[in-house]
């Protein structure tokens, strides 16, 4: 038990000083331009990117000009070892699974509703964490589609945690096109597999 | 050749023995120059059509394998008298061969002989006829690495040598793997798997089986790539919110973040002096390639004229001149290249995941073939592709060790 306590001082210390070493780093980053309230990142240090001539797709917290929510800001995943020992459960939160465009990763306002209600569950339910699974089509190449999974399930990681949701009870876990949710090479199937889906963890 | 095909066509050859008598009298002020009717086209250097070349004596298994080796290198193998090169030979007595160039005033370019006869000395016959005419070494004895599912629901990383030949699973996780990348010049696989219930990237000595965890960070850790000088990986984490790129020891300290960027990061791989790092991100719009040195400094996109649509699974050629990609233009993927520097981008045929041979000649990719995940080796300079034969179910994310 004391070790268990000693351990998790020890932890929020490491976290601690993360967080105020990106801080400090922060205040040297500059917006990549177009892309305010989205990423404050030093991506490009040369600043060369402002050179190009591709016109920025202008992810904001806000709605794009095809009516798809852009989460906010990034928001470092919790150390896995809080979620060890927990018990799975797939079943109560399965018919909110949100369903993406094709190579999208910003959540329709129709799709908005369901993580609406999961943020309500949660908030109600502050014992449980979640598990946010990343899922897609077959349509892209094995290791771009494992990470347009996680940044599916990291959009609506962010979006929670927009409407209240504590960071430190949401992970994330990619299976790329891995794991369709239903077979086939039509475009009601691709539909179906482009989703994050949503595994309540109970302590 | 045994000896009732011999016997079978002696006559044949007697007849056209007559014929060509019978041709060369009627013109006999050209019989001097008679000998070279056959017709041949010279085989020039960087040339992208493939290198003629007649097999006499080989049968069974050895053919087959020289036959393979020579087709993927940029030969093609084809019947008497349409051949600029002849490899003369037969297994009796330990496998032996005797090259030669037929515009090359017939005497041999090399005689072989080897104490036994199997598959590892046809390779190494393929390679001497690669060696000494393309002056650059054969690939016919080299591995590769691939996520294959043959093993019931759960697909595992395999190796097998580069023709699919004695394939065997390396891992048993039965969860999910993907993306294997080897150490440079090491019996040392790198690779993702979800076996702790995270896709985490662990190190594997195919030698002595052991593990390690080298990256098991929070949300994903995949792609990794080993620098060629064997001391560093990139990789894909998101545990800071987004998938970016990172650089580490190949042990897994060091860590250091390259990239920021909200979009998706993906895909890394080193140039050969390990000085930069080609990956694909749509920070600015489409997913293009981008090159970045590994301390996270001089960041530029790379320019690929030519080719449109969603770039990813970068590879750079060992000789350092190319970068290998995959192009997704609707739902069809191709295999590009583009220089290294940037410039004209080539679509190369329809597939996905390219990895170089260390020949950076051959490319060893993914299609899908009648409903199958099959690896093919694409020759680059004769745009020719060879299936790898004898693996079973599917299989995609090809690694050649090199």
């Amino acid at each position: 038990m004391n070790k268990n306590v000693l351990l998790n001082t020890f932890l929020l210390l490491v976290l601690f000083v993360a967080i105020v070493g990106c801080r400090r780093e922060a205040k040297s980053l500059t917006p990549i331009p177009g892309n305010e309230g989205a990423i404050v990142g030093d991506g490009d240090p040369a600043g060369l990117l402002n050179n190009y001539d591709d016109t920025d797709p202008g992810a904001g917290g806000t709605l794009d000009g095809n009516g798809f929510l852009n989460g906010d800001g990034q928001s470092p995943l919790p150390d896995r070892d809080s979620i060890i020992g927990s018990s799975e459960d797939r079943e109560t939160l399965a018919l909110h699974t949100v369903y993406f465009g094709f190579d999208r990763s910003s959540i329709s306002t129709k799709e908005l509703a369901k993580v609406e209600e999961v943020a309500d569950y949660l908030k109600a339910e502050t014992e449980t964490m979640v598990k946010v699974e990343g899922h897609c089509d077959e349509r892209g190449t094995d290791e771009y589609n494992r990470a347009l999974g996680e940044r599916r399930a990291l959009s609506i990681r962010e979006v929670l945690i927009q409407l209240g949701v504590s960071p430190e009870r949401i992970t994330t876990e990619s299976w790329g096109e891995d794991r369709p949710a239903v077979l086939g090479e039509t475009e009601s199937a691709y539909a179906k597999n482009r989703r994050g889906e949503f595994v309540l963890l109970r302590p | 050749m045994d000896e009732s095909t011999q016997n079978k066509t002696a006559p044949i050859k007697r007849l056209l023995a007559v014929c060509f008598g019978f041709w060369s009298g009627l013109f006999f002020c050209e019989n001097s120059i008679a000998q070279n009717e056959i017709h041949l086209e010279r085989w020039q250097s960087g040339a992208t059509d493939p290198v003629p070349i007649e097999l006499k004596g080989y049968s069974g298994e050895i053919l087959k394998v020289l036959t393979f080796d020579l087709e993927v290198m940029g030969w093609e193998v084809v019947p008497a008298g349409k051949g600029q090169f002849i490899l003369t030979g037969g297994s009796k007595g330990g496998l032996h061969g005797r090259l030669e160039d037929r515009l090359g005033g017939g005497s041999a370019l090399f005689s072989l002989r080897y104490s036994t006869a199997g598959r590892q000395q046809a390779h190494s016959l393929a390679n001497a006829v690669v060696e000494k005419v393309f002056e650059e070494k054969g690939i016919a004895h080299t591995k590769i690495a691939y996520k294959n599912w043959s093993a019931g629901n759960f697909p595992e990383i395999h190796v097998a040598d580069y023709d699919g030949h004695r394939a065997k699973p390396v891992t048993w996780d039965r969860s999910n793997v993907a993306a294997p990348a080897w150490s440079p010049g090491e019996w040392k696989l790198f690779y993702t798997s979800y076996k702790m219930g995270n896709p985490d990237i662990f190190s594997h000595d195919l030698s002595s089986g052991q593990r390690a965890a080298v990256s098991r960070y929070s949300g994903l850790n995949t792609s990794v790539a080993l620098s060629p000088d064997g001391r560093r990986m990139a990789m894909i984490l998101s545990k800071d919110g987004s998938p970016d790129l990172y650089v580490a020891n190949s042990d897994g300290r060091g860590l250091k973040r390259l990239t920021k960027t909200r979009e998706v990061d993906a895909c890394p791989c080193w140039a050969p002096d390990s000085n930069q790092i080609c990956f694909t991100s749509a920070m600015s719009g489409g997913d293009r390639l981008y090159l970045i040195h590994p301390s996270g400094s001089g960041m530029r996109r790379l320019r690929t004229a030519g080719v449109s649509g969603v770039f990813s699974e970068a590879d750079w050629s060992p000789n350092g001149r190319q970068i290998a990609f995959t192009a997704q233009m609707g739902r069809r993927f191709y295999i590009c290249v583009v220089p290294a520097n940037g410039g004209e981008a080539k679509v190369l045929t329809q597939g996905e995941d390219p990895s170089w041979a260390p020949n950076s000649r051959n490319i060893v990719f993914m299609r899908k073939k009648s409903g199958r995940k099959i690896l093919s080796i694409l020759d680059v300079p004769t745009k020719r592709v060879q299936d790898v034969p004898n693996i079973s179910g599917n299989s995609s994310q090809p690694a050649w060790a090199r």
